[in-house]
């Protein structure tokens, strides 16, 4: 039975419903109820108004985000738990609530799975439940996204709406995070509010979430783990997954065809952002299959075909304007066609090319740099670093490919995979033109041949 | 370098699209992630299927250690061979 996360704590749901499998046992809803109230009381105790919330485990994310909630805290998501993330948000005031012990430093309250401190729970106040995600901006800086309880509550019911019987007791799996929306909604809260179990990992690879999956498995995936499926048997049809969920970026076509042939069913292409929320579907029957809203889910277009959206969870109950181009057809559906702004879209992750130049110019081997998306093939994340001395002596000894490896490494704590660069261009100068603007038709010369210094 | 791991490491740079480097930089012995050589786990991802591909081996990771077997070119040598014996390969 769904039960909205505002309710959920101080429900009558059965203290012996399987909440999630971790590390190989199954915590039940008793634990995961035990578990908040313990949470709730050591955050009560500091005397706090705020937290972030950066988990590895998406149960310890639950249990942490209904606790602190209880505790009158607003809560701080973060994209990622890498260091030079936290490091914006965390402090003496605002300390962080998460599984990973020590990442906070000493500001930090640990998910650790105890049980025993007490907390009376009363029933949430979804409009005064509030939280902040965070996704790439465009001055480089992580932009805030404030949401209320009330907004998430509202899109879990549509969701549940819309698939709550096509999933009834599916256990559910993912390859993404819980810290970006899509994977918080479709791998945890949904599973949670429906009374569904799920694994709190984040898969890597397909053998290992095949090996752990029930028959009968949802999966939540994006296009970086659909278009990379080993070359498998197909499922028996008896432990078909029922829905496969992907979201973040284009499927492209044959690799829907691939996890179907492999999996079962076409994968359901959700279409959204943080901002918004989930807009629409669409399973890829042929390559122009529409996304169809939502339920409830209003669409519309400007005259350049600029997608705006309105829901009970967009923003302010407003119209809500995307970034996205679209094709829009008379029933409210659409076919997407193409991005307005800087953002570029990678592997499924909206990424800022100004935020990864930004960093990446603080290495010390770096004098100046130019991110781009190589369009080949396949779109392709490339730099173009002016080296500093140090790093022309640093190229010397160990070469083109390696610098590359240690530029990304030394980016590694502050943006995620698929914002590192995969291919890298070293120069003694970046092509500018006489008014200093860059010339990006020399630059995308520089991947026609093969690498090494320019 | 024995040829099979040789073999290995071309597979590495062919499937990888890496740049710059030649099989013979890359030392048997060093780690493939993270540090070492620095690939990252889109590249497992896409190496492994590459593996089951070329060599007609399942990863079954229910009883085997993954992150042991991908280490290294070496232990990659030593894995597929073993799993290649077990087919009758």
């Amino acid at each position: 039975m769904f039960i909205p996360l505002s309710q959920l704590l101080t429900s009558d749901r059965e203290g012996a419903t399987p909440v999630a499998r971790v590390s190989g046992r199954i915590k039940t809803f008793g634990d995961f109820h035990a578990e908040a109230e313990d949470i709730c009381a050591r955050i009560k105790e500091q005397k706090i108004e705020e937290v972030v919330l950066a988990t590895t485990s998406s149960y310890a994310f639950a249990t942490g985000f209904l606790a602190a909630l209880q505790a009158d805290c607003r809560i701080t998501v973060p994209p990622n738990a890498l260091p030079g993330m936290l490091a914006h948000f965390v402090g003496g005031t605002c300390p962080l609530l998460s599984d990973i012990n020590g990442a906070g430093g000493v500001h930090q309250i640990l998910i650790d799975g105890s049980q025993g401190a007490t907390f009376t729970f009363k029933e949430l106040d979804p409009d005064r439940s509030f939280l902040d995600f965070y996704t790439s901006g465009s001055t480089g800086m992580p932009k805030r996204v404030p949401k209320t309880l009330a907004q998430i509550d509202n899109e879990l019911i549509v969701l549940n709406q819309r698939w709550g019987e096509e999933l009834a007791g599916a256990v559910t799996l993912g390859t993404v995070s819980h810290q970006h929306i899509f994977g918080q909604y479709f791998k945890l809260f949904l599973p949670l509010c429906e009374g569904r179990l799920f694994f709190p990992q984040t898969f890597e690879i397909w053998e290992e979430l095949l090996a752990a999956a029930p028959p009968g498995s949802c999966f939540v995936s994006s296009p970086a783990h659909l278009t990379r499926i080993p070359p498998f048997d197909p499922l028996p049809e008896e432990t078909r997954a029922p829905v496969i969920f992907t979201a973040g970026g284009p499927l492209p076509f044959d690799a829907a065809q691939d996890a179907r042939m492999k999996f079962g069913p076409l994968p359901t292409e959700v279409f959204g952002s943080t901002e918004t929320g989930g807009i629409a579907h669409r399973q890829q029957e042929n390559p122009r299959t529409p996304f169809t809203p939502l339920p409830g889910m209003q669409t519309r277009i400007d005259a350049q075909g600029l997608l705006s959206v309105k829901s009970n969870y967009t923003d302010g109950e407003d119209w809500d304007t995307t970034n996205d181009i679209v094709e829009r057809f008379d029933d409210g559906s659409f076919i997407l066609a193409g991005r307005a702004n800087q953002f570029v879209k990678i592997e499924g992750k909206r990424i800022s090319l100004v935020e990864i130049e930004k960093y990446l110019n603080q290495s010390e081997i770096v004098a100046g740099s130019a991110v781009f998306i190589l369009k080949e093939e396949i779109e392709t994340l490339v730099a173009v670093v002016e080296l500093s001395p140090s790093g022309w002596h640093q190229l010397l000894e160990t070469g083109a490919f390696r610098l590359g490896r240690t530029l990304r490494r030394e980016l590694s704590p502050y943006l995620e995979n698929a914002a590192l660069p995969r291919r890298w261009r070293f120069v003694k100068q970046l092509p500018v033109n006489t008014q200093g603007k860059r010339q990006q038709s020399e630059l995308n010369e520089l991947f026609a041949g093969p690498g090494g210094p320019d | 370098m024995n040829d099979f791991e040789l073999e290995i490491k071309k597979l590495v740079i062919k499937t990888l699209n890496l740049e710059d480097i030649t099989p013979e930089e890359i030392d048997s012995e060093e780690r493939l992630f993270v540090d070492g050589l620095g690939l990252d786990s889109i590249d497992a991802l896409e190496l492994g299927v590459a593996i089951q591909k070329t060599y007609g081996i399942k990863i079954n990771s229910k009883n085997d250690d993954l992150k042991e077997h991908f280490a290294s070119v070496r232990s990659l040598a030593r894995f597929i061979t073993s799993e290649r014996k077990e087919l009758g390969a």
